[in-house]
């Protein structure tokens, strides 16, 4: 700090105060006017930063120009160096010190840009001063060389050392050691740009199971592929077999298409019948005749579906079977009793109660179909027996496209075959079924491959000829056929006389038993499902008869005082038993309840146009199907009072239902069964008598 | 097989209080009507969808699953549909009471 008094002594006006007066100034060695303030933004921390002022460095010499050599060559040349050369260098030099100052320039001007504007207009005035004095070269050379400018700073001094030694440097600008600004490497970002890769702007709704869908799909991709390698090998060895196996894969996507076609319109016509007869399906599964309460052991059946068809219109139905398997299908057949009615036609169809209107298959045939049997361990197979003698077997699995097999004219009934029925025996290999006609014979026929075998199996003779003393044999007219429940060897033979023969399929000559049973064609031979020795038989002789085995007296007789057409046993019950008559009435027996009388008639066709012929249980439901001549079926539930379940006598005591049916039956059939002394000894007659007779 | 799919329609149109039965192929163009034209039209387009939100459904919960039909009851109508990949068979049915 120094202070420094100033008088004014040029003005004279001054008073002797003024003139004493002190004025003190201040001299700081920081710059006043640079702003304290000033803040630089950082780019590396993200924030603005306190510059530190520059130092108040003042600027007082800035030259802005060529530095050129005008003076004169004072200095001694080496002798050997060309003076040409010498000046060709000079042009370069003057060039590069030229870049050089131009270069400080820069520095300085930035410097001085960062010191402020003050500092340039400063600056101005010793600038042009220095340019006045820059005129002579020396001059400008030293005084730049003060200005701290080491490039020119060097020649100077390089000049200095080197004057002593003057043949190494002839001149002062002919110097090699000499500094020079390198480029300076300037980063540059390039860029280019590429053609975008193909690309798809895609918009789905995805749910899980389209994910599964597409994984499904992928493993069936997988999987076809490795088949198609496993194929192409095979093709290596075969070529014929691929065009073929190309076809059939054609032919089977186009089958399903239209076999999806037909199940949907199959489902849809069900679903269409399903509402229309809605009322009876409900009547089917819920309704119980609530009369039966006030009805004193007396039962009733409720009619429900009717089922008929154009084409087997006034034909007869001869047969009804319910299917083993599915429990709401059944089988009819559509034939004659006529005995010249050889150009009847013949339907077989297979109905289902789900759709009453039309049926599922239907078979044609050009002879009356006669009698119709569905396979219990394959549902499908189906056997049926022809008014001509043949018999045929359908499978129904492929849908409608059937397989029938037919026996031959060679192999045949000669006569009408009226009952077939498969057989499980356990020994054969092939589907076997037996047929019963009426030349009286009993033939086993096998479902070998594409045709039927036959076997036969015994010839039913009429033993009363014999006696006679004629010699042409007669042969009974076999009517129905019914194999015993538990045992597949032995079965009976109703026939056209009036006899009932008990035969076994291993003895071809003999029989077991013959029970003189009717005096007129035995229509039909039911075992009794719970008892295998108990059956009942029904004639046209209008009596239904119960039997016990090898008993030549039957146990019960009903006489219903018309031509009795079919009997069955129920198969919910060990004694109630269902029969048809030619007046079309269904007559139902419980012996429990009755054992003279029915429990429950009612009429189902009108007497003047048609007959009831055929009926048949359901396997499961309460219903019972009734045929009759004009073709017409009507399906029945069979009302409680018809259907009693059997009460244990002892309470809580648990007893098998069936063992309870069986017990109820053998109650019923004490009182009627003859002392086992008695029996016994007939029994052993009888026995005798066959033998002598055979 | 296609002859039997002819008589089953006609057996199925001939029943008591059927209205009509369309058949719908995948794209819901009607192939098959015996509805008027602005009927079956508006039938196509609705149950079409109906069925594939349907589906959608039945396959979420369970991706196993498949829609095999579809009944739809209402005041005046039962609409039974059974959709199929390739189309879709709609039957129209005034339940007679």
């Amino acid at each position: 700090m120094g202070e420094v008094s100033e008088s004014a002594g040029s003005k004279e006006k001054l008073s002797k105060e003024e003139l004493e007066e002190l004025f003190r100034r201040v001299l700081m060695p920081s710059d006043p006017t640079v702003d304290q303030t000033l803040v630089e933004f950082d780019f590396r921390t993200c924030a603005y930063v306190a510059k530190t002022p520059a130092p108040g460095i003042i600027e007082l010499f800035n030259l802005e120009s060529n530095v050129t050599y005008e003076g004169n060559l004072s200095f001694d040349l080496p002798e050997t160096g060309p003076l040409v050369g010498i000046e060709e260098e000079n042009g370069d030099i003057e060039d590069e010190s030229a870049e050089g100052s131009d270069v400080e320039k820069g520095e300085d001007t930035e410097a001085s840009d960062r010191e402020g504007d003050t500092d340039r207009s400063e600056s101005v005035p010793g600038e042009k001063s220095e340019e006045e004095g820059a005129d002579d070269g020396q001059k400008a050379d030293g005084e730049e060389g003060e200005e701290g400018e080491q490039e020119e700073d060097e020649p100077k001094a390089a000049a200095k050392s080197v004057k002593p030694t003057r043949k190494k440097l002839a001149n002062q600008f002919n110097y090699s050691d000499r500094g020079a600004l390198t480029y300076k490497v300037i980063s540059r970002d390039e860029s280019t740009q590429t053609t975008p890769p193909p690309s798809s702007s895609m918009k789905e709704q995805l749910c899980q199971w389209v994910i599964y869908d597409d994984y499904q799909r992928d493993y069936a991709n997988i999987v076809a592929a490795r088949e198609k390698e496993k194929k192409e090998k095979q093709i290596l060895a075969r070529h014929d077999a691929t065009n073929a196996n190309d076809k059939s894969v054609i032919t089977n996507n186009d089958d399903s298409q239209e076999h999806r076609m037909f199940h949907a319109v199959k489902i849809m016509e069900r679903m269409v019948t399903q509402n229309t007869f809605e009322d009876i399906a409900f009547d089917c599964q819920f309704y119980d005749d609530p009369a039966d309460k006030f009805r004193n052991k007396e039962g009733a059946l409720l009619p429900l579906w009717e089922f008929h068809n154009e084409e087997s219109q006034n034909i007869i139905v001869t047969d009804i079977k319910w299917s083993p398997r599915y429990y709401d299908m059944f089988a009819v057949s559509f034939g004659t009793y006529n005995v010249l009615a050889y150009k009847t036609k013949g339907i077989v169809c297979i109905y289902t109660l789900k759709n009453p209107s039309h049926p599922e298959y239907k078979f044609k045939f050009k002879t009356g179909a006669q009698t119709v049997d569905i396979h219990s361990k394959e549902p499908y197979f189906i056997a049926i027996g022809l008014y001509n003698g043949m018999v045929a077997v359908s499978n129904i699995k492929n849908g409608n496209r059937t397989v029938r097999l037919e026996s031959d004219l060679n192999r045949k009934h000669i006569g009408t075959v009226w009952e077939v029925r498969w057989c499980d025996d356990p020994r054969d290999r092939q589907l076997g079924f037996y047929s019963a006609g009426s030349d009286g014979k009993i033939f086993k026929w096998l479902v070998q491959g594409h045709e039927l075998s036959m076997i036969p199996v015994i010839t039913l003779s009429l033993e009363y000829e014999m006696e006679m003393d004629t010699r042409s044999t007669l042969y009974a007219n076999a009517q129905c056929i019914a194999f015993e429940p538990n045992n597949y060897e032995i079965f009976l033979v109703g026939t056209a006389e009036g006899l009932i023969y008990k035969c076994s399929i291993s003895y071809s000559c003999s029989y077991l038993y013959i029970y003189r049973a009717h005096d007129l064609p035995v229509y039909r031979i039911s075992y009794n499902p719970y008892a295998a020795d108990i059956f009942a038989s029904c004639s046209s002789d209008w009596r239904i008869k119960i039997w016990e085995n090898c008993k030549p007296e039957p146990l019960y007789i009903f006489d219903l005082y018309c031509s009795v057409m079919d009997v069955q046993w129920a198969p919910y019950s060990s004694t109630v038993l269902a029969a048809t008559t030619s007046d079309g009435k269904v007559n139902l027996f419980d012996l429990n309840i009755n054992k003279n009388q029915p429990i429950c008639v009612q009429t189902i066709s009108c007497p003047e146009s048609s007959y009831t012929t055929r009926l048949r249980f359901n396997n499961k439901l309460p219903v019972l199907i009734v045929g009759d001549s004009g073709g017409y079926l009507v399906s029945m539930k069979v009302s409680p009072n018809c259907r009693i379940p059997t009460k244990p006598t002892k309470k809580n005591i648990y007893i098998d239902p069936k063992q309870l049916e069986v017990m109820k039956l053998e109650r019923v059939l004490s009182f009627v069964r003859e002392p086992s002394a008695l029996n016994e000894r007939v029994d052993a007659e009888n026995k005798t008598q066959n033998m002598d007779k055979q | 097989m296609a002859s039997e799919v002819d008589d089953t329609l006609k057996r199925i149109q001939s029943h008591k209080g059927v209205v009509g039965i369309i058949v719908i192929n995948s794209d819901g163009v009607p192939i098959k009507s015996t509805l008027d034209n602005t009927t079956t039209v508006q039938y196509a387009a609705l149950m079409t969808q109906l069925c594939d939100k349907s589906r959608s459904a039945i396959r979420d919960l369970d991706p196993t699953n498949d829609l095999t039909f579809l009944r739809l009851r209402s005041k005046k109508h039962e609409i039974m549909i059974a959709p199929d990949k390739d189309f879709i068979l709609i039957v129209i049915q005034a339940p007679t009471e």
